[in-house]
């Protein structure tokens, strides 16, 4: 069963989609936010699996709202017109519906939505993790969502090999791309799974296994070749360190 | 390279196989054919090199054949005369009559037949390319003529606004039927109303204010609580010209810049009244301006490019920030000149 959430700030257009997903019992509707705000209070309250998103809202917008989350769930964006925001999405995995709602493709999107949650399912976060969501450890299958400029990304943290401080903010790596997220580098390392993702020194963070090639370096530091061709040098004292994590 | 320049190269390539080779056929290979061959090529590039700037300098691409056809017969013998010109002394000096593979003249004929054939195939090649960008040409005019059609009706009736309102209709079917048939009807309304006015120069204040309220009434069907609206009309205004949309798109940006935004909501008042001179329309909404410069919508701009052509430069237009929270925009139309000019 997946828990949905609804988050439009038209009363019919909620109350419509909720007619429409009575004929799936799949989806059970834990909530409905009417904004933003509500939206993000609901998510920590009722941690849905699953958001129906419409993308304009007053005050922050769906996007906006993606972007504040520090995991994303899955998502299926409704919107009124074929927007050109959700055309500049760089991510197929994503769904979108448009309003009014034909139940033929909701039944189609619903259909793809359980194949994936019940393949994903093992590697998800199970209960413990969900139990205690405000200081567990994201799972490395979590998504976060990163915009910049006109593009956006949801992207599995698995798949980022570098995170590297820049100000306040931190730039990620992954495929061809590095955008930047609105995170300290240490409320990340705070968040993220300790044993994939490694303090290399003071301004990077590592995937692990992402990692091709290590050597040892001058001073007793390490250097580590990661995918993708960059060079991280592992400063001495976290080098000590992962050489503790590699022994045990 | 270019395709000219391979052309060029297999070409000359061909006339130094020729060259050279039928006096190989008749006395063998001799040092002087070969330099014979060498300064045929090297002439034969450079000369026709210079044809061709000389060509699209002159744009012979685009002469008629009528006017076409005896320059290129000029320029194939110029150039070839000038070939066996220059090759004369290398043909006289050390020449065997087993070398030669014919009369000079029939060494002109082959030169002119080589150097036609190049002047035709270069200006083919242009004839071609023409026909082809001429074909892509059309083609970009007919979509950006489909284009200009299309976004004209989107500036009409905001697609956002439609699909949305056809969603609340969908869910207000099985709510409420009665106000269903009354949303079915008051779209019906408004679509006629744009689809009658996309042709037409103006309308009357009382029909765009009645497009309006319909306009309006599908609007607090998505919005609810959250929008609430008042339309205040002075009667001696009703019978005015107007451009058909004016009114609608004022309020169709209040709603966008100014309720949508707002969580909460607010309110959008219509007021149109007539003054010795000029019709005022004012159409106030909650909010703030942005900080950033007004960006008018396409809707907005539309009404008021056609205001302009209807009324002249006389036209106003001002939005501004009332103390209480609230954004004005005015649009004030003279009609007396329309009128005495009648």
């Amino acid at each position: 069963m997946l828990r949905a959430l609804i988050i439009d700030d038209e009363r019919l257009a909620r109350s419509e989609l909720r007619r429409l997903l009575s004929q799936h019992p799949e989806i059970e509707i834990v909530g409905e936010a009417q904004n933003a705000t509500e939206a993000r209070k609901a998510i920590d309250d009722l941690e849905p699996d699953l958001l129906f998103l419409d993308v304009q809202m007053p005050g922050e917008t769906g996007f906006d709202l993606l972007a504040s989350l520090e995991s994303v769930p899955l998502v299926i964006f409704t919107t009124a017109y074929d927007d050109y925001a959700l055309r500049a999405f760089e991510v197929s995995a994503l769904d979108y519906l448009v309003k009014p709602i034909d139940p033929k493709r909701l039944a189609t999107t619903v259909e793809r939505l359980l194949v994936a949650w019940r393949a994903g399912s093992p590697d998800r976060p199970s209960e413990e993790a969900a139990t205690d969501r405000g200081t567990a450890r994201l799972s490395p299958h979590d998504r976060i969502f990163v915009t910049e400029g006109e593009r956006s990304w949801l992207v599995e943290l698995a798949t980022i090999r570098l995170f590297e401080t820049e100000g306040n903010y931190t730039r990620v790596f992954f495929g061809q791309e590095k955008p930047l997220i609105n995170r300290s580098l240490n409320q990340l390392e705070a968040r993220l799974d300790e044993r994939v993702f490694f303090r290399a020194n003071r301004s990077q963070i590592i995937n692990l296994k992402a990692v091709r090639r290590i050597h040892p370096w001058f001073g007793g530091r390490l250097m580590a070749e990661i995918e993708g061709g960059q060079e991280v040098t592992l400063s001495r004292r976290r080098a000590r360190a992962f050489r503790e994590l590699m022994s045990v | 390279m270019s395709l000219y320049w391979k052309c060029q190269i297999a070409g000359w390539f061909f006339y130094g196989l020729l060259a050279a080779g039928i006096p190989t056929l008749y006395g063998g290979m001799r040092w002087t054919v070969a330099l014979r061959t060498a300064v045929g090529i090297a002439i034969g590039l450079f000369l026709t090199e210079q044809l061709r700037r000389y060509m699209l300098r002159r744009r012979w691409p685009a002469l008629p054949l009528r006017r076409l056809a005896p320059r290129v017969g000029l320029a194939a013998v110029v150039v070839a005369a000038l070939m066996v010109l220059i090759l004369l002394p290398l043909l006289l000096v050390n020449i065997t009559a087993a070398e030669r593979a014919g009369p000079l003249t029939t060494i002109f004929a082959i030169h002119l037949i080589f150097v036609l054939g190049w002047i035709l195939l270069y200006l083919l090649y242009h004839y071609l390319r023409r026909v082809h960008m001429a074909e892509a040409e059309t083609l970009r005019l007919e979509l950006a003529m489909r284009e200009r059609e299309l976004s004209a009706l989107r500036a009409q009736l905001n697609p956002h606004f439609l699909f949305n309102s056809l969603n609340s209709l969908r869910a207000l079917i099985t709510e409420s039927p009665t106000r269903a048939q009354e949303a079915v009807t008051g779209l019906a309304a408004l679509l006629r109303h744009t689809l009658q006015l996309s042709r037409a120069r103006t309308t009357t204040v009382a029909d765009e204010l009645e497009a309006t309220n319909h306009y309006l009434e599908l609007e607090s069907l998505r919005f609810e609580q959250r929008l609430r609206y008042e339309i205040d009309s002075d009667p001696r205004a009703l019978d005015l010209a107007v451009p058909p949309m004016l009114i609608q798109n004022l309020v169709e940006n209040a709603i966008k810049h100014g309720i949508a935004r707002l969580p909460e909501g607010g309110s959008v008042r219509v007021a149109v009244w007539r003054s010795s001179r000029d019709l005022h329309i004012r159409v106030t909404n909650t909010g703030t301006l942005s900080d950033s410069p007004v960006k008018k919508g396409i809707g907005l701009t539309n009404s008021l490019a056609r205001l302009r052509l209807m009324f002249g430069e006389r036209v106003s237009f001002q939005l501004r920030q009332l103390e209480s929270n609230e954004v004005a925009c005015d649009v004030i139309v003279p009609f007396a000149t329309r009128e005495t000019g009648c």
